[in-house]
């Protein structure tokens, strides 16, 4: 956002993701019952206590009922007219290397910007592409090997290390945990697995990108990390799916672990197709994210920044069971023309002396609803806890909203939780001064939102940061005037 | 004479309803230095917000021209493009926006206005760099937040070498001098001077006469109760600095 | 049977009353009892009240009862309503004030079948059961200047007290209300269940510049289990203080909206909730700003001792019809046992952008920083802690007025904080 022209190109660029891939896919009937699931887990050649797991899953989601406490609307989701399964065809077996991968798919992530040629721009990042919940690439494999670090597919994960799959899977979001979470332990197709071995610090950073293609699914994936003891790994999740006028959900599940002194950094570049300026179409972002501190001294760190998707319901969450354990949450959300966001965390202090920083930052604008929602809890086992939430909203526009709900349960005298935030619209007198400098409004607006974001956007691997900070123009376009 | 730079005539000016100026006239030209004067509320910081196009004022009758075109038809962006530049008596603190960021993206609108190319990212370090000693800055400050947890002098200093970066032609400086300790008015003293030259304005609004000292005035005036009751050269400055307000007031209200 | 079931057949053993209480019953019916499940309802100690093994008031007391215990000293320039079981003991006193009118009770009962959605279906449900078997429904008019003190007392240790209260205050009227709830002083603190019930619904209307300053002391004995309900309606300029002490025995859970329906028109809440033992101590109070240039608000401070639970939900709503609204809520809590709760939602919902809303919430201990400053300085432990906590408190009892109020306040805070010293300095 360097200057005029740049700035003008980003803005009249809208959801530059749009775009459909057409490729034959393997994409089972619509439709959610036993045999779906059967189906889902044989494809993958599960183990058999994967398959009982799913199943426990699905019988207990046929008691559940969607939740609607959140402040979101949207028609009512007919979870049988879904295909729970898609994937691009393949000739066979999962290709072996980037050249058995069918090219239109590598042109797709190449269009996309994702670098699966490791000599891409990238360079420094390893990245798993999954494409219609089924991971089509996974790039630095051996570098990362070498590490003894394990970065695969989720479904080569269950083949190569079952007993980390069944050790780890459902410790942290267990199957019965919400009503998402639990069709997506009986669906789930495929995600990102991570292992990092105890003393290891992961020699690059991890990345994800999911795109939905397919029309008419769900898109179901699952990722776990374990960083075992002492060690360290940085991990970035990035999204986009095509234009349709359909909407389409997406019920994903992420579960860390961190063992005593590990250090685990999840950072999300959410941008699912929002909708039109007409609220039509764009993704149902329905996420279970959650990390917990199983250690002492263990940190897990959340940072999120959510531009895309028409429903946006997610609070990735720590629960602080380590002593010293330390959970931080720092997020941008944005909701435009007429998305809407519920998003926020959940701190459960467990341990003593854990600590929890929640920064968030909402902007509205258009007849966008933006929601922070979080909880901080504290027990009576947390003693010296302390928490700092930060969070701030701004207000673009007379037709939007913004919404905070913040919980705070304390059961312990020798905890702290302060939360402060406030809401209001873009100052004038910020506005005035940049313009007395020369810049035109629009101009002003985005440097004054971006500096607004900066808390966030700095928490960001620095490949990201500038990535992130372009797709908040492009996500508030038209906001301003 | 040169024609002139900035031409204010019978300018009237309502906040909120209540007239603040009640007519007033203002040549500057190219070159030159003047200085507004006055009590507090006799309507400076009005006019300096007015001509640099802050919303909240209906000018009700007058006109006022910058280089010959209509100053009161552009926006603020296009009239600080065109070269005036208002030095800020309260800086506004902008969180998380890079001071060095907006100055760039300062300079780049106001050159590409002249038709000029971007600058480049390494001259425009060296240039700002040179220009941080002259007004005593720390360089720290430029990867700080606009103004963010700026002392007070540091704030008046930052709209100095913004002036100085962006070379205006008309600078328009409200009360600049105010809350500075006598080594930073020396300073920015100093800074101002580095920018006269015979195609450039200043404008200083100004309480006290002491920032004179350091940049003298071509002319002074002085605006009383939204009218400009009497110019002179620098003596005026001195006499008002020893005999105060009143007796311009009262011989004001005589003649009224 | 459930307290619902139970409730419902009480009232309709009650015989014919009128239509606007059998509405209430049919509203009741209709939506049920708050859950816990009821998002503004999860703090509130509703299993006690599945416990209440009585409902309807008990044999209504004479209306020239003496009345149980030693009435309060009472407020100069005021006048005096007692309630004794929800029945108005004596209201000679309401002839003697030409700027307090009462109205006939059918206007009451009328003002009764106008219920809102909030009584009916939303947060003020529990405001039913008071219309149900308030035996004494009032309704007043407020014209000019005048000060109201209306006190509640139980007969018995196992005595209901229900009322129903509607106060119009006219344009430019001004109105200083002090409600107190006395409770029965034979009834054991502790006595499971709860011997006594209060459900209260106070409706205000203020007419355009009306003026209320409200202050309400709970400090009832005996283990009793509140439900007050309270709308307040705003015209106009209309300007609503609420001062709000609970520091009585027993578990409350207060309900309170206002809507600023009026430009301009502005409420400040500050409460205080002090709790100990098992009690539960918590308090709802929604601000609805519909008219522009409107302000708000809410202060609050809570002591959780031992294994009580106080909570507070401050929720502002701005509507899109409501530019230049500002709003400010600050609460903060203070734990002081193990086992003690304190649960804060300070909730702004936003709708307009021409908007300024801050909000604040703390918990914790103590602040380790000033106590060590008072330890330093050579005070007692106990004295600084004593010292500290009336500081987290004194915002909210500094705001009470007259000063005879403010230091009934104070006993019955130091009573609930069982600070001894603090007793003997305020007797």
């Amino acid at each position: 956002m360097s200057n005029n022209s740049e700035l003008s190109a980003l803005f009249d660029r809208g959801y530059e993701h749009g775009f459909v891939t057409d490729i034959e896919s393997d994409t089972i009937a619509a439709g959610l019952d036993e045999s779906v699931v059967r189906l889902i887990s044989a494809k993958k050649r599960e183990p058999q206590f994967l398959l009982d797991w799913r199943l426990r899953a699905l019988a207990h989601w046929r008691q559940m009922r969607e939740p609607h406490w959140a402040h979101l609307h949207y028609p009512p989701i007919d979870y049988n007219a879904i295909s729970y399964f898609s994937a691009p065809k393949a000739s066979g077996n999962a290709p072996k290397s980037l050249d058995e991968v069918d090219p239109k798919l590598l042109a797709t992530y190449a269009k996309l910007g994702v670098p699966l040629h490791e000599r891409a721009r990238l360079a420094g990042v390893a990245v798993d592409a999954v494409f219609d919940s089924v991971s089509v690439a996974t790039t630095f494999k051996a570098r990362l090997a070498e590490a003894g670090v394990i970065f695969c597919p989720f479904s080569e994960a269950v083949q190569t290390h079952p007993q980390l799959i069944e050790q780890y899977l459902g410790s942290v979001v267990p199957y019965t945990d919400n009503f998402y979470a639990t069709l997506n332990c009986a669906v789930f197709s495929d995600g990102s697995f991570v292992y990092v071995p105890r003393g290891v610090r992961c020699p690059m950073e991890l990345s994800t990108y999911f795109r939905i293609n397919a029309a008419n699914t769900g898109q179901f994936e699952r990722t776990l990390i374990i960083a075992d003891e002492g060690s360290h790994v940085s991990y970035l999740e990035g999204c986009t799916a095509p234009m349709r006028d359909e909407n389409q959900l997406h019920a994903a599940v992420v579960e860390l672990v961190a063992l005593a002194d590990a250090q685990i950094k999840y950072s999300t570049v959410q941008n699912w197709y929002p909708g039109d300026a007409t609220g039509r179409g764009g993704i149902f972002n329905f996420v279970t994210k959650r990390g917990e501190c199983r250690g002492r001294n263990s940190r897990i760190s959340w940072t999120q920044v959510e531009t895309g998707s028409a429903i946006t319901w997610k609070y990735p969450g720590c629960v602080l069971r380590g002593e010293n354990s330390v959970g931080e949450f720092y997020s941008v959300a944005t909701a435009n023309n007429y998305q809407q966001a519920d998003t926020g965390t959940k701190m459960i202090h467990l341990g003593a002396n854990t600590r929890s920083t929640i920064v968030s930052k909402g902007i509205s604008a258009g007849h966008g609803q933006n929601t922070y929602r979080g909880l901080v809890k504290v027990m009576p086992s947390a003693h010296g806890a302390r928490n700092f939430t930060r969070c701030d909203s701004l207000l673009l526009g007379s037709s939007c909203g913004a919404h905070t709900f913040p919980y705070i349960e304390s059961r312990n005298a020798q905890a702290t939780v302060e939360h402060e935030a406030s809401t209001s619209r873009i100052s004038e007198d910020q506005l005035f001064y940049c313009q007395q400098r020369g810049l035109g409004q629009e101009d002003a607006v985005n440097m004054i939102v971006s500096g607004f974001c900066r808390e966030v956007f700095k928490e960001l691997p620095m490949e990201f940061a500038v990535e992130a900070q372009n797709l908040l123009a492009v996500s508030l376009e038209g906001a301003v005037g | 004479m040169s024609a002139p730079l900035l031409q204010v005539d019978g300018l009237r000016v309502s906040v909120a309803g209540t007239p603040v100026l009640h007519g007033v006239s203002l040549t500057v030209r190219a070159g030159e230095v003047h200085a507004i004067m006055g009590p507090n509320g006799s309507g400076k910081s009005t006019l300096a917000h007015v001509l640099a196009g802050r919303s909240g004022y209906a000018v009700t009758a007058g006109s006022v021209r910058f280089d010959g075109v209509d100053l009161l038809a552009m926006a603020p962006e296009e009239r600080a493009r065109a070269g005036l530049f208002l030095g800020f008596q309260y800086p506004v603190e902008i969180p998380g926006v890079n001071n060095a960021y907006l100055l760039k993206a300062a300079l780049n609108a106001r050159r590409r206005a002249r038709g000029e190319s971007e600058i480049d990212a390494f001259d425009f370090l060296n240039m700002v760099r040179a220009k941080m000693r002259v007004m005593q800055i720390d360089e720290a400050l430029l990867t700080r937040g606009v103004n963010e947890g700026f002392s007070g002098g540091e704030k008046k200093r930052n709209e100095i070498l913004q002036m100085l970066v962006l070379e205006p032609r008309l600078a328009l400086l409200d009360e600049t001098d105010s809350g500075l300790d006598i080594d930073a008015l020396k300073v920015v003293g100093r800074g101002i001077n580095t920018l006269r030259s015979p195609e450039r304005a200043v404008v200083l609004v100004t309480h006290y006469q002491r920032l004179l000292d350091h940049v003298v005035p071509d002319q002074v005036h002085v605006l009383a109760r939204g009218r400009i009751i009497k110019s002179g050269d620098r003596e005026l400055a001195l006499e008002l600095e020893r005999r105060g307000y009143d007796w311009l007031l009262e011989a004001a209200a005589a003649v009224a | 049977m459930s307290a619902l079931e139970r409730l419902l057949g009480e009232f309709a053993a009650l015989g014919a009353p009128a239509g606007a209480q059998r509405a209430a019953a049919a509203a009741l019916r209709a939506n049920g009892l708050p859950t816990r499940r009821d998002e503004n309802w999860h703090y509130a100690d509703l299993r006690a009240l599945e416990g209440v093994a009585q409902f309807r008031s008990a044999a209504p007391a004479h209306r020239d009862a003496t009345p149980p215990l030693p009435l309060p000293e009472p407020l100069e320039g005021y006048t005096r309503l007692v309630y004794v079981d929800g029945v108005l003991s004596d209201t000679r006193s309401l002839q003697n004030s030409p700027t307090l009118t009462r109205l006939p009770v059918e206007s009451a009962l009328a003002a009764q079948a106008a219920a809102t959605d909030y009584e009916s279906s939303g947060d003020g449900r529990m405001g039913l059961i008071a219309r149900m078997f308030a035996p004494d429904p009032l309704a007043l008019q407020v014209t000019g200047s005048a000060a109201l003190e209306i006190l509640h007392l139980a007969s018995s240790a196992a005595a209901n007290c229900h009322s129903h209260v509607s106060i119009d205050i006219a344009a430019g009227a001004h109105l200083t209300l002090v409600e107190r709830q006395l409770g029965h002083p034979a009834a054991a603190a502790d006595s499971q269940p709860p011997a006594t019930l209060y459900c209260s619904s106070l409706e205000l209307r203020l007419g355009a510049g009306a003026q209320l300053r409200h202050t309400r002391l709970q400090q009832a004995t005996g283990h009793s289990l509140r439900f007050n309900t309270l709308a307040a309606d705003l015209a106009a300029d209309a300007s609503y203080v609420l001062c709000q002490v609970a520091a009585g025995d027993g578990s409350e859970r207060n309900t309170a909206l206002t809507r600023l329906q009026g430009r301009a028109a502005c409420v400040r809440t500050h409460a205080l909730a002090a709790a100990r033992g098992t009690q539960a101590a918590d308090s709802q109070f929604t601000v609805v700003h519909e008219a522009p240039g409107t302000r708000s608000e809410q202060v609050f401070r809570g002591i959780a001792s031992d294994r009580a639970h106080v909570s507070c939900s401050a929720d502002v709503r701005a509507e899109a019809s409501a530019p230049g609204a500002r709003v400010q809520q600050t609460l903060r809590g203070l734990i002081d046992g193990h086992g003690a709760v304190v649960n804060l939602r300070p909730r702004l919902t936003i709708n307009t952008d021409d908007i300024q809303a801050q909000h604040g919430a703390t918990t914790g201990r103590l602040d380790e920083d000033l106590l060590y400053y008072l330890l330093a300085r050579g005070l007692e432990p106990a004295t600084a802690r004593s010292l500290l906590k009336w500081a987290l408190l004194g915002e909210v009892l500094a705001a009470i007025e007259p000063p005879a109020l403010r230091r009934a306040a104070e006993r019955a805070a130091a009573a609930q904080l069982r600070d001894a010293t603090a007793t003997e300095l305020l007797q």
